[in-house]
């Protein structure tokens, strides 16, 4: 039965269980799968890629333990095939480093001292980074203003990313350039396989990064570092796994959202100039904390010194303070606090700041304090102290009364004081007009007397005296001086002098000779009252007829006569002299006019 | 809008870069400036099409001129009307990339404004049939069928 039933499905079967034995074969012999499987898989592979870009990555996938075995196992292999590489690239390598260490020292020594490094070394000491990256971030001095990717078939664009306005170029135009000029170098200038990587176009710096179907061209601003190079390396290959169909695909050449967006990543100004506007920000930050903290030190120190220097200028001051000895000064809540032995007379009015002074009183024997005292004592401002060395000496002008001199006493007997020298002087009393007469006579034949406010004054006097007394008494009131009679000494002495008087008889005067001594004896008397000590002297003469005798003993007559009339008529014996003109020989002619009597005044 | 690179080939001095500027600026210059390496002029064709001119130069050095070519996706053959000898130029360059024959061409016979100087031939006529099947008699100077040119290729490509 199984038999029959064995030969049945041979019969219908047996073209199927050949293939599925064959299949079956293909399944366990590995080698023939490989075979079969080889035949697609490029076809798989490129649609599966189509379908999703990203498997691009896990098929390129490197799995280094496979590298490491293989170099292990040839060694010999890999050291032949590194060997003709491995200079050029150490070469290079090395060229390269040893530009960066150029530019970095470059970089190091102009910013080591600049306000920047300062900066940024506060900022690595407060962040914790790294102060060479700091600098590192810093110094990264470039702009990517535009970015191109470029089909190095055809040189035609493929995307582009970046202001188009600062074009001056059509952006096809300047990548087709861009690849001619790259053609141009690799055929004419340069080794094969070589070919221009990078361009100067003034300040900007053109970068052509090779890829396997398309090459980036980046415009740069300022100076790139390595770093930045790097960065577009990386990105060079990026792009090609991850817009490998959009890059093969003419069609969606320049129509490409997400490649453009890819490349406009690559424009670092965009992103770093953020972080430099945060940084600038937190600078801005950092540099007014710091500003508010020295502000704040300042005025700590400018408020601890200010007030040092007050403390110290109110303690000199305090101690240059006459009466007052210093043992503390505080200082609180805006007040100073002084406390010392205190004088009751110191005086702390020159002191610059409000101080509470808490004294202990004592009996200061500074100079200052003892001139003060006795200032206090003697209660007169007219005398003058001056206390050297407790030696006091007293100048000015007072009134000097009883109760003055008892102070004056007093005071050199307070302690402190080894000498007291009074120098000072009487100062005049208000003089009065009883005080004045007493002790300024009157000038001879004035009276002068005060009724009320006016001074009444009668007599008579010379024009000089009674001009020297006006002068002098019209302080004490007004002046009447209707009753005085002003005359000359010269004009009495000449009235007196003037005519000889004629006189024959010896034994009487007549009417004219008696008028005329009248005369003369109302004028002497007026002379008197001025000039007390005056005297009129009498001389006789005679003309000499006759004896001698007879004529001396007749003008001897003669003068008593008039002598006599004079001593009558009220002056006195005292104020006559008398001299006679005496005859020696007679003449023996006669002549009236010679018998005189000459009058004089003398003295 | 998709580019298209068309790369301008003749012999030195046929006007390939006249045309150009007539085309591409609408100008002319009678002073020749000889054109070094290659120069590049863009002009939209229409919506959805932009032309990147590649106007040439020496062809008459060997082969310098092979990597310019490369990838474009038409070809304007230049000959000068009076000067046949330029057409020989043309065979030699396609005889060094034969690649070329099959891109959409036309071909400009140039300077016809040079009437009393036009040296032509039918023969010439049935060379540049070998090269391409459109060429127009044209003149950078007056203008004459350059636009037409560069639109019938621009059809070719579209």
């Amino acid at each position: 039965m199984s038999d029959d039933r064995e030969k049945l499905k041979a019969l219908l079967l047996s073209e199927e269980m050949a293939q599925i034995e064959a299949l079956r074969k293909l399944w366990s012999d590995n080698q023939l799968l490989s075979a079969k499987i080889s035949e697609v898989l490029g076809q798989a592979a490129d649609l599966t890629i189509a379908k999703d870009p990203s498997f691009q990555k896990k098929f390129s996938k490197i799995d280094s333990k496979s590298y490491v075995k293989a170099i292990k196992a040839n060694k010999e292999m890999f050291i032949d095939t590194l060997t003709p590489i491995m200079g050029p690239m150490i070469r290079r390598s090395v060229t390269s480093a040893i530009r960066r260490l150029s530019s970095d020292i470059n970089r190091a020594i102009e910013l080591g001292f600049s306000a920047k490094a300062l900066k940024w070394r506060w900022l690595a000491f407060r962040t914790g980074v790294p102060f060479t990256e700091i600098v590192f971030n810093n110094t990264i001095e470039y702009q990517v203003q535009q970015i191109f990717l470029i089909d190095n078939n055809t040189g035609l664009l493929i995307q582009h990313a970046g202001h188009e306005e600062s074009l001056l170029q059509d952006k096809d135009a300047f990548s087709a350039m861009l690849t001619a000029i790259q053609d141009f170098v690799k055929e004419s200038v340069t080794n094969e396989g070589q070919s221009l990587t990078a361009a100067e176009l003034g300040d900007s710096l053109v970068w052509l990064v090779p890829g396997n179907r398309a090459n980036i061209a980046v415009v740069i601003k300022g100076a790139p570092t390595q770093r930045l190079h790097n960065t577009f390396i990386q990105a060079t290959e990026n792009i090609h796994i991850e817009f490998h169909h959009e890059i093969a695909d003419e069609k969606l050449w320049n129509n490409n959202p997400e490649l453009k967006v890819e490349l406009e990543k690559l424009l670092l100004t965009k992103t770093q100039s953020d972080p430099e506007n945060e940084k600038k920000k937190s600078n801005f930050g950092l540099w007014l904390f710091l500003f508010l903290l020295l502000s704040l030190l300042s005025w700590a120190v400018w408020s601890t010194y200010k007030e040092h220097q007050l403390h110290k200028r109110i303690t000199t001051q305090l101690n240059q303070t006459p009466g007052f000895i210093l043992s503390d000064l505080e200082h609180k809540e805006d007040e100073f606090i002084a406390s010392g032995l205190q004088d009751p007379l110191t005086d702390f009015s020159h002191l610059d700041e409000k101080v509470t002074i808490k004294g202990t009183p004592f009996i200061s024997l500074d100079d200052d304090i003892i001139k003060l005292r006795i200032e206090k004592i003697l209660d007169e401002p007219n005398i003058i102290v001056q206390v050297k060395d407790q030696m006091v000496t007293l100048q000015g002008a007072v009134n000097k009364t009883q109760a003055v001199n008892q102070r004056i006493t007093f005071a050199s007997m307070l302690p402190g004081i080894s000498r007291l020298t009074d120098l000072s002087t009487q100062y005049p009393v208000l003089e009065t007009w009883e005080s004045y007469i007493q002790s300024n006579p009157i000038p001879n034949g004035i009276e002068a007397k005060k009724v009320n406010d006016t001074i009444h004054l009668s007599g008579a006097s010379t024009q000089q005296n009674f001009d020297e007394l006006i002068n002098k008494v019209k302080k004490f009131g007004k002046i009447d001086s209707t009753a005085v009679e002003v005359f000359s000494i010269n004009e009495l002495e000449q009235l007196i002098t003037k005519i000889p008087m004629n006189i024959i008889n010896t034994t009487a005067l007549n009417l004219q000779q008696t008028g005329r001594l009248d005369e003369i004896a109302l004028t002497f008397k007026k002379m008197l009252i001025i000039r007390r000590d005056a005297k009129i002297q009498l001389t006789a003469q005679s003309d000499c007829q006759g004896p001698a005798l007879i004529s001396n003993t007749n003008s001897q007559s003669r003068l008593s006569l008039v002598q006599s009339y004079l001593t009558a008529k009220g002056i006195n014996n005292k104020n006559i002299t008398t001299n006679i003109m005496k005859c020696t020989t007679d003449t023996g002619q006669k002549d009236h006019s010679k018998i005189v009597v000459k009058f004089e005044v003398i003295q | 809008m998709i580019s298209k690179k068309v790369c301008m080939i003749g012999r030195f001095a046929v006007g390939k870069t006249s045309l150009v500027d007539r085309y591409v600026k609408n100008h002319f210059s009678e002073k020749y400036q000889t054109t070094v390496g290659v120069a590049i002029s863009t002009k939209i064709m229409d919506e959805s099409t932009k032309f990147v001119i590649w106007d040439i130069a020496g062809f008459e050095q060997d082969n310098h001129y092979k990597p310019y070519l490369r990838g474009a996706h038409a070809i304007i053959f230049v000959v000068d009307a009076t000067e046949p000898e330029s057409l020989h130029t043309l065979s030699q360059i396609l005889a060094d990339s034969p690649e070329l024959k099959d891109l959409p061409s036309v071909c400009f016979i140039n300077k016809t404004d040079l009437v009393d100087e036009i040296i032509w031939q039918d023969e010439f006529t049935d060379t540049i049939t070998e090269l391409t099947d459109h060429h127009f008699w044209t003149s950078a100077k007056t203008g004459d069928n350059v636009e037409d040119g560069f639109v019938a290729l621009s059809h070719l490509l579209s």
